[in-house]
């Protein structure tokens, strides 16, 4: 059944409102009054959440409630490629799952907007920070609800562009404006499979917009064929590119040099999950592909638990953070990757709250340390910023799966279906399983460090610790509350729950996964099920308790067991040296080639050698040939005869 | 008995008109100079220029219906004749806007300067509407000899002068190649002319002779030299670096629009019998020109030089488009590659002539600004001068809503559409590349604080004008490009 | 096959006509062993006075080049001279007209100076 488009004059302005108040804030920002400013940006964003709530409500009243027909919203500017068979409009469409993104990313961005009215409060740039901030909402707004996969990819090379200039945002530091350039390079690698696959598909289906994708996909890609699998292996590259996955998930850790709302807004709870959404979104092309799908659970689960151990060791506090949004969206695409889009989708959702709450809680800590980054240097600071303690604390349980918190519904979901899908396998399971308990384990050792405790700081710091001002500490309510009960939503049947989320998602993925859970319970009792939320429950408390022993109860045993172990210890502090390796083999190698072989080689030696050598020649000549000519010439014209000669005799042989 | 040398010389109005101001704006160049002095010819020089150049635009437009020949079938006027004199015309307006304030430092010689652009840009219209191999290679040397001078117009400067000595030498070898190839040509078929060069290719039994191929072959080096395609390349780092700045922008856009313009034609009219010949020779240098330009960029300090190692990497994506092309397409209006020739090269040229009008802008009269160091903390001193910089990197290498990003789209999906794969993967990778080096631009100008301050700058309307319709079209045809597609479209029905 | 031949050919006599001419001096000329005075250089019989290379007038380059350009004029203007009668009006106006450019570059090459012999 063809959903039923149904014209919403309104969408326009969920992508727009954003927009106008970055060009209001770019051209005027530098005379305007900071709280004007300020005010405008987060008002702007809201008033995006407002349009997406009414389309939201207008969608679920056409609808109705449970699985009704798939209807969608749609909204059509202009024609804007027309060429041959290629036509892609600047149209927005509003279905039940970019509805879903729409109210994320407007909803998070609005809290994190007023939040980074306390937090920068007193940066000299301040204008120029909330008009990036705006465009990347603008973009961020367009990735989701464009209707059509080259609009899609303008909002995805967007959002690339605002993240490089947020995260350069203090480029005084050459570190950090380095870091935003590796991320643009390393999202460029991911770009690239992105745009091929938009060439393949346009090619092959004759359209880029989602609707003819989602119409023509069944009929003209066999299923399991290798033009399927290539498609949705280079959708894939693009997605491991923007949501750092192994082996581009390089970038993450260095975009932490960007303001600390910046990484909570970019790097943890909407852009980075631009990839998950993209495959979700395209879920018809990888239902197609049990291979490519296979690939994506895999590479999922592996970043999970590989994040994951390195996050175990670090000390800066956004590293940890880092590493773990890493490990988390492996989750995702590990639940993508299994078909339990709806989970993928869920978990995206808890993520993006517990996540943004946790980095947002990081930024008052630093606030508070002014500036320090370190836990080593942090401890004790539980009194003193009562605020901060109690949100993160709630994050913190969240991220580890405790019920009832979000996190552990979510989690839980993605666990339950990696092991039960078709498509799951229980290693999948273990490797998901282990992250978790390996997740809490370093979440709470965060914790511990950071609010337990003595303080370590020096005397100088420590005079100076204040709870942040309520700009900052009611944003950071807001998102605990929403941490603690946003996985109601989606409370899993066995438990009691109407999974309402599930319900709400079914339409818009396609028919196979409508039917996942169902079957699911058909393959395994439910004594099972419960077997399994206990088991991911224990994991959870396991790592925390772990985590109690060793920083709290025992403080020393830390360094005794990195001390036991230095190898290992070594391996995970240094992150696998995989920065390493790919300066050696990749970076190294490109600039060692233009170095060497195309500056030294060729221009200094091959070139200047028949400078030379013709110099000697022209010597002989005299020296009123010499003054003449300089000898460069006759190497342009040999290189022209070479050309001569080659293409000659390919055309002729 | 006198009806046999009836000519319809309508149609060469407009030429006829840029024509006629060159030779007055030599005279002007001689007459005011031994009257006045001072900056006032250079100034003259510029509105008569101008003048000139608007009112031939106007002329060329009010040809945009008309298909006919003249001259006995020598020219050929059609709308793809006419879409190319606009876009040569539009470049020699800009390259006379950014000369303006070059102008100053051409030392009693700006009447020649500005008559030899107009006459560069009379040579290309009569390139581009030429149906007759020889007439393509009057207009080539025409534009080609009036090109040479202006490199080295600056003739205070060695490496002005070096930099036309070059560029001569090697020119006049390329075009030794190709009236040699056209000889070959004639040779085997009896014919110069496109039409007849078609029929009797098409009709040789037992495939393409040797002589046919190596004529083939010949002409082909002609202009590819032309266009900066490697291995016939050495000369446009050279050459753009030590030529006048304005003249770089013009040669960037105009000389190797005229070249693309006249492959085309001679592609997909006159050789297109032969097109499983050159089909594989263009798939091979694009390759290779892509590869040298984007890595030769990369560690260039100079902008200008990095710029003039772009324009080979460009070239190397509008052959990506020329190894694309259809030749069964029984409606070239179909053939996707051909479209995107036209609407790259024209989003080509708005992006040089901006990012070139930037440099000019920022630098001193007769000085640009040139090395990355000097660009430093731009951004915050000249807001809205780096901004518009900006969007011409970001055009350059291809970032959406940027008219560059459509025109690199339209190529490599036209390459898809043909089925080459491969290529288009290895263009994308260089596309991927060249980021690099554009954004180290934008990276200088917004992430680095200059270590001495920016001077303030002298505000030139003529420079800023051309900036300003160049960032405007770049984004205008980026966002809304139909209207230009439609005229393309509408001009690439007249190859074949 | 047949179809290089001319190529081939056109190689062959070239490298015949080339490599004849220098192989035929070189054995019919007159032998002999590079002497000091046969190295050193000629001009006119005379031992040079200078270093080559000085500066010499490049005037003489321009009226040669001027002359040229009128020599070719006449080569232009003969056979529409032989043919008058057909041409008629419009070849006559033709060939004014191809004066007239050439007088916009007399007029230029003369208030340029490139007439004046200093």
């Amino acid at each position: 059944m063809e959903p039923a488009a149904v014209q919403y004059d309104f969408l326009r302005w969920i992508v727009l409102s954003p927009l106008i108040s970055c060009c209001v804030i770019a051209l005027l920002g530098r005379k305007l009054p900071r709280v004007v400013t300020g005010t405008l940006a987060s008002a702007s964003v809201g008033l995006s959440f407002v349009f997406g709530l009414l389309g939201f409500l207008q969608l679920k009243s056409l609808s109705g409630h449970g699985e009704g027909e798939a209807v969608f919203l749609a909204d059509s500017l202009y024609r804007w490629i027309s060429v041959g068979g290629l036509t892609a409009d600047v149209a927005f469409m509003l279905d039940r799952l970019s509805a879903v993104m729409v109210l994320v990313v407007a909803g998070v961005s609005c809290i994190i907007h007023v939040y980074s009215m306390g937090y920068m409060a007193h940066d000299k740039s301040y204008w120029r920070y909330f008009s990036y901030l705006n465009l990347f909402v603008f973009f961020m707004l367009l990735l989701v609800s464009a209707d059509n996969l080259v609009l899609m990819f303008v909002g995805w090379e967007g959002v690339g562009l605002c993240s490089y200039l947020l995260i350069g945002f203090w480029f005084e530091d050459m570190e950090k404006a380095y870091a935003g350039k590796k991320a643009f390079v390393v999202n460029r690698i991911g770009d690239f499979g992105f745009l091929l696959a938009i060439l393949l598909i346009f090619w092959n289906l004759g359209t880029v917009s989602f609707g003819g994708i989602f119409a023509q996909a069944p009929r003209v890609l066999t299923a399991g064929s290798g033009l399927a699998t290539a498609i949705a292996l280079l959708l894939f590259l693009g997605a491991t590119g923007k949501s750092a996955q192994l082996p581009l998930y390089v970038w993450l850790p260095d975009a932490m040099a960007g303001p600390t709302p910046v990484s909570a807004l970019i790097h943890a709870a909407t852009m980075v999950t631009a990839g998950v959404y993209m495959i979700v979104r395209l879920n018809v092309l990888y239902l197609l592909s049990p291979q490519a799908m296979a690939v994506v659970a895999a590479v999922g689960a592996l970043t999970a638990i590989y994040a994951a151990t390195i996050g175990l060791v670090q000390d800066d506090i956004k590293k940890v953070l880092a590493y773990s949004t890493i490990s988390q969206l492996g989750y995702m695409f590990l639940a993508v990757g299994v078909g339990a889009f709806s989970a993928g989708i869920f978990h995206l959702m808890t993520h993006a709250f517990f996540k943004a709450l946790l980095f947002l809680g990081a930024g008052s800590v630093i606030h508070a340390m002014s500036g320090k980054q370190d836990i080593q240097e942090m401890g004790g600071l539980k009194g003193k910023l009562p605020a901060t303690y109690w949100t993160f604390l709630a994050a913190t349980l969240a991220i580890s799966g405790i019920p009832p918190l979000s996190g552990f519904f979510s989690k839980d979901e993605i666990l339950w279906s990696a092991f039960s899908s078709p498509h799951g396998h229980w290693a999948f399971w273990l490797i998901g399983w282990l992250a978790a308990g390996l997740t809490a384990f370093y979440m709470f050792r965060l914790l511990f460090l950071t609010f337990f405790g003595t303080s370590r700081a020096d005397e100088h710091t420590r005079q100076h610790i204040h709870e942040s001002p309520s700009l900052m500490t009611v944003p950071l309510a807001i998102l605990a509350v929403l941490a603690v009960v946003g996985g109601f939503v989606g409370m899993p049947e066995a438990l009691g729950g109407a999974n309402s989320f599930h319900h709400w998602l079914a339409p818009v993925l396609a028919s196979e996964n409508g039917t996942l859970n169902a079957e699911a319970a058909g393959h395994f009792p439910e004594a099972v099920e419960y077997l399994m939320i206990a088991l991911s429950v224990v994991v959870g408390l396991c790592g925390i308790g772990a985590a109690w022993w060793v920083y709290i109860n025992r403080p020393g045993t830390a360094e005794k067991m990195a001390d036991s172990v230095p190898l290992g210890y070594g391996l995970l502090k240094n992150k696998y040296y995989v920065d390493e390796i790919y300066n050696i083999f990749i970076v190294q190698p490109v600039k060692l080639t233009s170095i060497y072989i195309l500056w030294k080689l060729f221009d200094a030696g091959i070139i200047d050698g028949l400078v030379n050598l013709s110099g000697r020649t022209v010597r002989g000549l005299g020296r009123v040939a010499a003054r003449l000519e300089n000898g460069y010439t006759q190497a342009y014209a040999i290189t022209f005869i070479l050309g001569v000669a080659l293409l000659l005799g390919a055309l002729l042989w | 008995m006198s009806n046999s040398f009836e000519i319809n010389w309508n149609l060469l109005l407009p030429e006829i008109v840029l024509v006629t101001a060159a030779l007055f704006l030599l005279l002007l160049g001689v007459i005011y100079r031994v009257r006045a002095g001072g900056t006032g010819p250079a100034l003259a020089g510029a509105v008569l220029s101008l003048a000139g150049l608007v009112v031939c635009a106007f002329m060329t437009l009010a040809q945009w219906d008309t298909v006919s020949g003249t001259f006995h079938g020598m020219l050929r006027i059609d709308p793809f004749a006419t879409y190319f004199n606009l876009l040569f015309l539009a470049g020699a307006a800009a390259g006379v806007l950014l000369s303006v304030r070059e102008a100053g430092s051409l030392r009693g010689v700006a009447g020649e300067y500005y008559a030899l652009l107009v006459i560069a840009t009379f040579g290309m219209m009569v390139m581009v509407s030429a149906a007759d191999l020889l007439v393509v290679f009057i207009g080539l040397e025409t534009m080609s000899l009036a090109v040479y001078i202006l490199v080295g117009s600056r003739r205070e400067k060695a490496e002005s002068n070096e930099a036309a000595l070059k560029y001569f030498l090697i020119g006049a070898f390329a075009s030794g190649f190709l009236i040699y190839g056209i000889a070959f040509l004639f040779g085997a078929t009896g014919t110069t002319q496109f039409r007849g060069l078609a029929e009797r290719l098409a009709t040789t039994d037992g495939g393409p002779s040797g002589l046919q191929l190596l004529g083939l072959g010949l002409v082909l080096i002609g202009f590819l030299f032309k266009v900066a395609a490697v291995p016939f390349h050495m000369w446009v780092p050279d050459a753009y670096e030590g030529a006048p700045t304005p003249i770089t922008a013009y040669m960037a856009v105009a000389v190797k629009a005229a070249g693309f313009a006249v492959l085309l034609r001679l592609l997909n009219v006159g050789l297109l019998p032969l097109a499983s010949y050159w089909l594989p020779v263009m798939w091979t240098l694009a390759v290779a020109t892509m590869l040298v330009g984007n890595l030769g960029a990369i560690f260039q300090s100079s902008i200008k030089r990095m710029l003039a190692y772009s324009s080979i990497a460009h070239a190397g994506y509008l052959l990506v488009a020329l190894a694309s092309i259809n030749p069964l397409a029984a409606n070239p209006a179909d053939d996707r590659a051909l479209l995107a020739v036209l609407y790259y090269l024209a989003i080509y040229t708005l992006m040089n002539v901006g990012a070139f009008g930037v440099l000019i802008y920022m630098g001193t009269a007769g000085r640009p600004m040139d090395t990355l160091e000097q660009v430093r903390g731009a951004g915050f001193r000249y807001p809205l001068l780096a901004a518009a910089m900006a969007v011409f990197m970001f055009s350059l290498s291809g970032i959406p809503p940027t008219g560059g990003f459509l025109a690199k789209f339209y190529v490599f999906s036209a390459a898809i559409d043909r089925g080459l794969i491969s290529l288009a993967i290895i263009g994308v990778l260089n596309s991927a590349v060249s980021v690099y080096y554009y954004l180290r631009v934008v990276v200088q100008m917004y992430m680095r604080e200059s270590e001495e301050p920016l001077p303030a700058l002298s505000f030139s309307l003529p420079v800023a004008l051309a900036i300003l319709l160049s960032a405007w079209g770049v984004l205008q045809l980026g966002i809304l490009p139909s209207c230009l597609l439609d005229a393309a479209g509408r001009a690439v029905q007249f190859l074949r | 096959m047949h179809n290089f031949l001319a190529i081939l050919l056109t190689l062959v006599i070239t490298a015949i006509t080339v490599g004849g001419a220098l192989l035929l001096s070189a054995l019919i000329g007159p032998k002999s062993k590079m002497t000091r005075e046969k190295e050193r250089p000629f001009e006119c019989g005379n031992v040079p006075f200078e270093e080559p290379g000085k500066q010499f007038p490049i005037h003489f380059y321009v009226v040669a080049i001027l002359f040229i350009v009128f020599d070719i004029e006449v080569i232009f203007l003969y056979p529409w001279i032989s043919s008058f009668g057909t041409v008629g009006r419009y070849g006559f106006a033709g060939a004014m007209f191809f004066i007239l450019i050439l007088t916009f570059g007399l007029i230029y090459e003369w208030l340029r100076g490139g007439l004046e012999w200093h």
